[in-house]
C-alpha cells in the first residue's frame, strides 16, 4: 500500500493564499494575544516578561484603565445600539422601497444610496465635524431654524451628552449602503409569484412585507446585524477623525477602536504602551468572538432548522 | 511642581484655571464644538476681537485677515506688575555621537551653520513667531514678531508645565490639561475640582525629585 | 359595475399616492446623501473668504477660485498620495483576484484532506478584524523592513480581503457545471487551464469581491498611520488627514484635495456596478 502523493497543483492553488494570510494575518492575531500577557521589565524596559493575567488586571482594576475600559465598552455598546436602531431598519426600508415593483430610477437611486458608504471616513468626518456641525459655517443651524426647530440647536459634538449619539448617526449616514444593499439582494430574490398570490388574497402592502419578505430575509438580518457589531467593535477611523485620539468632550466619544490606539500608539505627549495595547485588543477578541459564536450557535443554526 | 513644592491644585496653577474659566461668557455661540482651525477661522474672519495665543500664530494670521492685528501681553492680576511669557523650545536638531569619518564631519558642518548668525537669521524671517534660540543679534522684519519679542525684556519667564518631566507617566499630564481645561469652559467642572483631578493624577505616577 | 369601477379609481388613486410617497422618500433620503458632497464641491472652488460668507452659493466670477487646487497639485505632494493610493488598490486587488480566485478554486473543485478544516481556517478572517493583531503586525513589518513601503500595506490589505474572497468565490465556483470543466479535462487541459476556463465564469462574484475590497481599501486610515506614515509612502486618505491636521485651516485645500480623493473610487464603482448588482442578487453575499 502506497499513500498517494499529495497533487502538486493543489498546493500551487492554496499555498499563495494560506502563506499570505498565516503570515499577516493570523500569526498577528495570536502573537498579539501572546503579547498581552507580557510586559516591559522593571529592571530593562527594552526586555519584556512574561506577566500572565497582569495586563487585564491592570485593566480591569487600574484607576488609570478601568473608568477607560469600562466608558469604551459602553460607548461602543451605544455605537452600535444606534446603528442597530436606525441604520439597519433604514436601510431595510430604503431597500424594501428601492426593489418595490412601482419604483423607477432603481440605478440612479442606488448609487445615490450608496454614495457615502464609498467614501473615506476622512471625508465622511470633515464634511459633518468640519463643515454641517461646524457652529462656524452654520449648516446645521440653518437647517433646524428652517424646519422650525431652530431650540433645538446646540453644539452638538462639542457637549459630552450629545456628541457619541451625533457621531454614532454620523456614522449610519456613511454605511446605511451595506444593509441597504445586502437587504434588497434579498429582497430582489423573493418570487414575485409568491407577492402575486399575497396581494390577490387581499394582502396590504404592510401585510406582505411583515408576513412575507421580512421572514424570507430573516437570514440577511442576521448576517446585517453580525458584520454591524463586528464593524462597530472595531471602529476607529471616524471617531479619530472627527474628536482625535482623545475623543473628547472628556471621553464621551471614546469607544475600544480609540482607546485600543491611544493607549498602543500613544497620543500627543503620552507615550505608546504596546503590551497594554495588546491587552485591549485582546479585550476587543473575546467581544467580538462572543458576538460571533453567538450569532453562529444561536441565530443561523435556529435557521437552518426553520428551513428544513 | 518638579520638586514637589508646587501644586497644580492651588497658587498660581489654580488662579490660571480660574481665570480661564471666566473666558466662558466672552466665547463664540457653539464654542463646545469648534476645533483648532475654525476657531483660527473664526478669528480671521472678524467674528471675535481677541484670540488668546501665542507667535506662532502670526504668519497664518498675517495672511488671512483683512483687518490690522495687535498683540498685548498676558495682562497681570490686580496689585500686580510683573508679567510674564513663556518661551517654548519647539524644536531641536542634533547629531548621534556613533556618527564617524565624513558622516560625522557633514554633520557638524551642518550643525554649526544650523547655529550660526547666518541661520538664525533665515529662520526667525521665513517663520515670523518663531525665534532661534541663537545668541547672535538678529534682526526680524515683522513687526508683530519684534514686539513679542521686546517682552522678553520686560516680562519675567513662566513655564509650560506639562512638558518633558511631568507628562512622562499615566495620566498624561498634557492630555489632562486638555481634557480638563475643555471641561472647565463647558461648565462642567469647577476650577477647583478640575485642578483636583490634574493633582490627583499626578501623585498617582509622580514622585517629586527629593522625596 | 359602478361598484367596481369606483374600486379601480380608487386603486388607482393608492398607486398614485404609493408612487409619489415611495419616490419622495427615496428622493428626500438622496439629497441627504448627494447635497453634503456637492457642498464640499462647490465650496472647493470659492475662494476662502465666500466659503464663510454663503456656503450655500455657487462660485460665481467674483467667488470663483481654484487656489485650493493650485496648492494641492503645487505646494503639497498630493500627486504622489495619489500615485500611492493607486499602486496599493490596484495590487492589492490583483493579488487577492489571483490569490484567492486560486485558492477558491482549489477549495471547491477537489476533494482532498483537510478541505472543510481549510476552508473554516481560511474563513475566521471574515469575522476577526485583522487590526487587532497590529501590535505585532507592526513588529514584524520592523522586522521584515516593511514598514512605511507600499509593499507592506499591500501584503496586509491582501490577508485582510482574502477570507470573505475566498468564502464567495468558492461558492460561486461549485455552482459552475461539472460537464464544463470534465469535458475539458477529456480535451486534455491541465488543471491550470480548467482554472483559467472557470475565471470568466464567475466574474459577477468576482466584481462584488473587488468593489467590498476596493473600498476598505482605498480609504483605510489606520493601516496607513501605524505601519506607513512616512511622506514618500503617504496614501491620500492618510495626506488629507495631515492636511487638515489641527494646525492648518486651508480650507480651499482641504475641500480641494478632499473632492479629488473621491474621483477613483467613484469611478470605480460606476465601472463595477452592475456586476456588483448582479453578484449581489445571485447570492454572493449567502453565508
Amino acid at each position: 500500500m502506497t499513500r498517494k502523493r499529495f497533487p502538486t497543483h493543489i498546493i500551487v492553488f492554496l499555498a499563495p493564499a494560506v502563506i499570505i494570510y498565516t503570515v499577516f494575518m493570523i500569526y498577528p492575531l495570536i502573537d498579539s494575544l501572546r503579547l498581552s500577557l507580557y510586559a516591559p521589565s522593571a529592571e530593562n524596559p527594552q526586555v519584556e516578561e512574561f506577566v500572565g493575567f497582569k495586563n487585564y488586571e491592570t485593566l480591569f482594576t487600574d484607576p488609570n484603565y478601568a473608568p477607560r475600559l469600562q466608558g469604551a465598552v459602553k460607548n461602543n455598546f451605544i455605537f452600535f445600539a444606534v446603528h442597530m436602531l436606525v441604520q439597519n431598519p433604514v436601510g431595510l426600508l430604503l431597500a424594501t422601497l428601492l426593489t418595490s415593483q412601482l419604483t423607477r430610477w432603481r440605478g440612479v437611486f442606488r448609487t445615490a444610496l450608496f454614495l457615502p458608504t464609498m467614501l473615506s471616513f476622512v471625508l465622511v468626518g470633515f464634511i459633518w465635524g468640519n463643515i454641517i456641525l461646524s457652529p462656524l459655517w452654520g449648516i446645521a443651524d440653518d437647517f433646524f431654524r428652517t424646519i422650525g426647530l431652530g431650540d433645538l440647536i446646540q453644539p452638538w459634538l462639542g457637549k459630552p451628552e450629545t456628541a457619541l449619539i451625533t457621531l454614532s448617526l454620523v456614522s449610519v449616514w456613511q454605511f446605511i449602503g451595506i444593509p441597504m444593499m445586502l437587504f434588497s439582494a434579498a429582497l430582489i430574490g423573493i418570487s414575485d409569484e409568491l407577492i402575486e398570490a399575497a396581494r390577490v388574497d387581499g394582502a396590504t402592502a404592510w401585510g406582505v412585507f411583515w408576513y412575507i419578505k421580512f421572514p424570507l430575509i430573516l437570514p440577511t438580518v442576521g448576517i446585517v446585524t453580525i458584520l454591524t457589531f463586528v464593524g462597530n467593535f472595531n471602529a476607529f477611523d471616524l471617531i479619530y477623525t472627527v474628536q482625535g485620539g482623545l475623543a473628547g468632550p472628556n471621553f464621551a466619544t471614546d469607544i475600544l477602536g480609540t482607546f485600543f490606539y491611544r493607549t498602543f500608539f500613544g497620543f500627543q505627549l503620552q507615550a505608546g504602551n504596546p503590551t497594554m495595547g495588546a491587552t485591549i485588543a485582546g479585550v476587543m477578541f473575546l467581544i467580538i468572538l462572543t458576538g460571533v459564536l453567538v450569532y453562529l450557535v444561536g441565530f443561523q443554526r435556529r435557521l437552518t432548522r426553520v428551513e428544513y | 511642581m518638579i520638586a514637589g513644592t508646587e501644586k497644580l491644585n492651588e497658587g498660581g496653577s489654580l488662579a490660571a484655571l480660574e481665570a480661564l474659566a471666566r473666558w466662558q461668557p466672552y466665547l463664540i455661540d457653539g464654542y463646545q464644538a469648534l476645533s483648532y482651525p475654525d476657531a483660527q477661522s473664526a478669528f480671521t474672519l472678524g467674528l471675535g476681537a481677541i484670540y488668546p495665543t501665542g507667535s506662532w500664530e502670526i504668519s497664518g494670521f498675517e495672511a488671512n485677515s483683512d483687518f490690522e492685528l495687535g498683540i498685548f501681553p498676558p495682562p497681570v492680576p490686580e496689585g500686580a506688575d510683573t508679567c510674564y511669557i513663556s518661551d517654548h523650545t519647539d524644536i531641536a536638531i542634533g547629531m548621534n555621537a556613533a556618527l564617524e569619518g565624513d558622516r560625522r564631519a557633514a554633520a557638524e558642518t551642518f550643525l554649526s551653520w544650523v547655529a550660526s548668525a547666518e541661520f538664525a537669521g533665515l529662520y526667525a524671517n521665513a517663520l515670523p513667531g518663531f525665534f532661534p534660540l541663537s545668541d547672535a543679534e538678529v534682526t526680524l522684519d515683522d513687526p508683530l514678531a519684534n514686539e513679542f519679542l521686546s517682552w522678553r525684556g520686560e516680562c519675567e519667564s513662566t513655564i509650560r508645565n506639562s512638558y518633558q518631566i511631568l507628562s512622562r507617566g499615566t495620566p498624561n499630564l498634557e492630555n489632562e490639561l486638555w481634557r480638563v481645561s475643555a471641561q472647565i469652559l463647558n461648565g462642567e467642572l469647577t476650577p477647583q475640582a478640575g485642578a483636583d483631578e490634574l493633582q490627583a493624577g499626578l501623585d498617582s505616577w509622580y514622585t517629586p525629585a527629593g522625596m | 359595475m359602478t361598484t367596481i369601477s369606483a374600486h379601480t379609481r380608487i386603486g388607482s388613486i393608492n398607486r398614485t399616492l404609493q408612487f409619489l410617497l415611495l419616490h419622495g422618500i427615496l428622493l428626500a433620503y438622496s439629497v441627504l446623501t448627494i447635497y453634503p458632497i456637492v457642498l464640499v464641491l462647490i465650496n472647493s472652488f470659492k475662494s476662502r473668504q465666500a466659503i464663510f460668507r454663503n456656503p450655500y452659493a455657487l462660485p460665481t466670477p467674483e467667488t470663483f477660485s481654484t487656489v485650493g487646487y493650485d496648492t494641492v497639485f503645487n505646494r503639497a505632494a498630493f500627486p504622489s498620495y495619489f500615485v500611492n493610493s493607486l499602486i496599493v488598490t490596484v495590487v492589492t486587488l490583483l493579488l487577492i483576484f489571483i490569490i484567492g480566485s486560486m485558492a477558491s478554486f482549489a477549495l471547491s473543485e477537489y476533494r482532498f484532506r483537510g478541505n472543510t478544516l481549510l476552508g473554516l481556517y481560511l474563513s475566521i478572517g471574515i469575522m476577526i478584524p485583522i487590526r487587532l493583531g497590529t501590535v505585532s503586525l507592526l513588529r514584524m513589518l520592523v522586522s521584515l523592513g516593511l514598514t512605511n513601503t507600499l509593499a507592506g500595506l499591500i501584503l496586509v490589505y491582501t490577508a485582510q480581503g482574502l477570507p470573505l474572497t475566498i468564502f464567495v468565490a468558492s461558492q460561486f465556483m461549485r455552482d459552475v457545471p461539472r460537464d464544463l470543466k470534465d469535458a475539458a479535462r477529456v480535451d486534455g487541459a491541465s488543471e491550470y487551464r480548467i482554472y483559467w476556463l472557470i475565471l470568466p465564469l464567475v466574474r459577477p462574484a468576482l466584481a462584488t469581491i473587488l468593489v467590498f475590497n476596493m473600498i476598505p481599501v482605498w480609504n483605510d486610515l489606520w493601516f496607513p498611520l501605524i505601519i506607513a506614515p512616512a511622506e514618500n509612502v503617504k496614501t491620500v486618505t492618510l495626506g488629507a488627514q495631515v492636511f487638515m491636521g489641527q494646525f492648518v485651516n486651508d480650507y480651499g485645500a482641504v475641500l480641494a484635495s478632499l473632492s479629488l480623493a473621491m474621483i477613483p473610487i467613484i469611478i470605480l464603482y460606476i465601472l463595477f456596478s452592475r456586476q456588483l448588482i448582479r453578484g449581489l442578487t445571485s447570492g454572493a453575499v449567502k453565508f
